[in-house]
């Protein structure tokens, strides 16, 4: 994935445009793990959502890739998003009513009616190697430990090329987080998957190949 | 794709607000179906009631109440014509049949009818079920929902202006105004016909007659029941029921017997007067309940939108996970339709069930057999609320899709 020449804009409230975002270059190699850190309400979601093709840029490029980002349309991006990027969140966002195996399999949902064999398969494999049990049960009744395994066995049901995360650990006890941790890293090696993360964690961000600092919208130098 | 998990996790996150919501979309159309399936159903049944009563002759007075006392048994003083016109119906060409029908006595609050054998049988198209028909003045046959038995002696009382009896009870009122000297003897009793018939207890009009005190109608005391009666003796009737020959007689007849002191009338001509009140009103009460349930949909509109409001961020998650906006407008846009079709649905059924209730209520008021049965009309009402409940879910659903996503999700 490359960055170039990425800003976002937006308007004040008395309709003056501001740059929160602004990524002059930026190359991400496949199975890279990159971490980005810096303080809150600095743009470190901003950018997550810039490469997830949540948020078109107001200048510049995002390439994945001979695919241009941004010169997809509204659906075309939300094909392209569930076919390459996971995602996972601090919240987790899971849908408190249905289970853990519907939570899992609910990406399946946006392009087929019911999972095939085999998906359906994979879905339970990855519950079990995330260590969960019971995957009927609803996810409005889990730990949060466990509900943010469930986020990453549902990011993961796809067979990512990219996995984005926002601040996985930062709603969890120590003990979660260190496990939580340690699950993410195996999954994305076992999946070779690229992994972006967002987050304060100075553990997380310690097992990365790069950091990038954000800093009042402006992505630095990696470290 | 299959929005179903998800509009399944939807109406269970918001269970008892859609239950309210089902129910009160099905109060909104139960009205209007209730309403709608009973104007029909009286209508109905009311029409079948007068089946047997080609053309009813009376003394001018009110048609309208001609028409209930005579068909529908509706206990109220007619005043009297002259008797002798049975003799003169019974020698037109242009009648087939003619029946006096002499009312005002009452037996366990039935009322009780004098009449003549031709008219007990409908001119020959009934037959009692039991027993057999009365062949003299102390004999009596039963309507199909009396609750007496052949062989049964019973002795009639005078009805009072006021008193409103209850079939079947044998008040105070009926107790003080016995008609001492007159047995009835139960002898047969006919098949149902759906109607206040049915409970009526039919005696021979020379019973009646005799009862008052007006001797039997014929020279000879102990003669044969039934026309022809005597001319000079012939008491005078409250109405006569008169089936004419051909159907293009019955105008003429109706134009003949509409002078000289007496009033002639089919029966429909005055249901129609009373069809058309009925229908004005069920128009206005149609329009109330459609009123009502624009009032009712808008405000189930206006909680939904609050709901779909709430759940912006529960569809951004959907949209980060790469769902279209079709997706998340599909969630949106079924959960409605299903939530307002579950409602009609409700209200199918409960306004079927209302009408059944009010119907069965009138029946053993009235003993006019009332049937709702399902028709298209209220199909019709279903379809045009699901037809207006899908618009409001379509609305729904585009106003879930809109915005991007990344401000939801981000809470």
């Amino acid at each position: 994935m490359i960055l170039s020449g990425v800003s976002v804009q937006r308007r004040d409230s008395n309709g003056r445009l501001f740059t929160t975002l602004s990524v002059a270059d930026l190359s991400i190699p496949a199975g890279a793990r990159i971490g980005l850190a810096g303080p809150s309400g600095a743009g470190k979601s901003t950018l997550l959502d810039v490469m997830a093709g949540l948020l078109v840029p107001s200048t510049g490029t995002v390439t994945w890739g001979a695919t241009v980002l941004s010169d997809l349309c509204d659906r075309e991006r939300a094909v392209w998003r569930r076919t390459y990027v996971g995602q996972v969140f601090q919240d987790f966002l899971l849908i408190p009513e249905l289970s853990i195996l519907a939570n899992v399999v609910l990406p399946l949902s946006f392009s087929q009616f019911w999972p095939s064999g085999d998906q359906r398969q994979r879905a339970l494999d990855l519950i079990h190697d995330l260590g969960l049990k019971d995957a009927g049960r609803r996810a409005a009744v889990l730990s949060r430990g466990e509900q943010q395994r469930v986020a990453l066995a549902r990011a993961l049901i796809l067979r990512p090329s990219i996995l984005l995360a926002d601040e996985p650990t930062a709603s969890l006890d120590q003990a979660s987080a260190a496990l939580v941790t340690d699950l993410l890293f195996d999954v994305v090696r076992q999946h070779q998957a690229t992994l972006i993360i967002a987050s304060h964690d100075p553990a997380i961000l310690s097992r990365m190949d790069h950091v990038h600092h954000v800093v009042a919208g402006q992505l630095q130098e990696a470290s | 794709m299959n929005p179903l998990p998800m509009v399944w996790a939807d109406l269970r996150a918001m269970r008892w607000s859609a239950l309210i919501t089902v129910l009160l979309i099905g109060i909104a159309v139960a009205i209007g179906v209730a309403v709608s399936a009973q104007e029909r159903a009286m209508r109905q049944a009311s029409a079948r009631a007068s089946d047997d009563f080609p053309l009813i002759i009376g003394a001018p007075s009110s048609q309208t109440q001609l028409v209930l006392t005579a068909v529908y048994l509706q206990a109220e003083a007619l005043p009297l014509m002259d008797g002798n016109i049975l003799n003169t119906l019974a020698q037109d060409p242009r009648v087939a049949g003619a029946a006096p029908l002499a009312y005002g006595d009452i037996v366990q609050g039935y009322p009780v009818v004098g009449t003549t054998q031709n008219f007990v049988t409908r001119w020959g198209r009934l037959q009692p079920i039991e027993g057999r028909l009365f062949e003299q003045e102390n004999e009596a046959v039963i309507g199909f929902s009396v609750k007496l038995a052949l062989g049964d002696a019973v002795m009639p009382s005078h009805g009072v202006a006021g008193h409103a009896p209850t079939p079947g009870v044998a008040d105070e009122a009926e107790a003080e105004n016995r008609h001492e000297h007159t047995q009835l003897k139960i002898v047969g009793r006919l098949p149902q016909l759906n109607s206040p018939w049915d409970r009526a207890i039919l005696i021979p009009v020379e019973s009646v007659w005799e009862t008052h005190g007006l001797g039997n109608g014929h020279r000879m005391d102990d003669g044969p029941l039934g026309p022809p009666f005597d001319a000079e003796k012939v008491p005078n009737v409250p109405a006569i029921v008169a089936k004419p020959a051909q159907v293009a007689q019955a105008y003429q007849l109706r134009s003949t017997y509409r002078q000289n002191g007496t009033m002639a009338l089919f029966p429909a001509e005055v249901l129609v007067q009373l069809y058309q009140a009925m229908g004005n009103v069920k128009e206005w009460l149609v329009l109330a309940a459609m009123i009502n349930n624009i009032i009712v949909f808008l405000a189930i509109l206006l909680l939904l939108v609050t709901l779909v409001g709430l759940r912006r961020r529960r569809y951004a998650i959907l949209r980060a996970l790469g769902a279209t906006r079709g997706y998340v407008a599909c969630i949106v846009g079924l959960g409605a339709t299903i939530l307002m079709t579950a409602g009609c649905g409700v209200g199918l059924v409960m306004g079927w069930g209302g009408a059944w209730l009010v119907s069965h209520f009138l029946t053993s008021q009235t003993g006019i057999v009332i049937d709702p049965r399902p028709s298209m009309d209220e199909f019709r009402l279903i379809g045009l609320m699901i037809g207006i409940g899908s618009l409001c879910a379509m609305l729904l659903a585009a106003l879930a899709a809109r915005g991007e996503p990344t401000t939801a999700l981000r809470g």
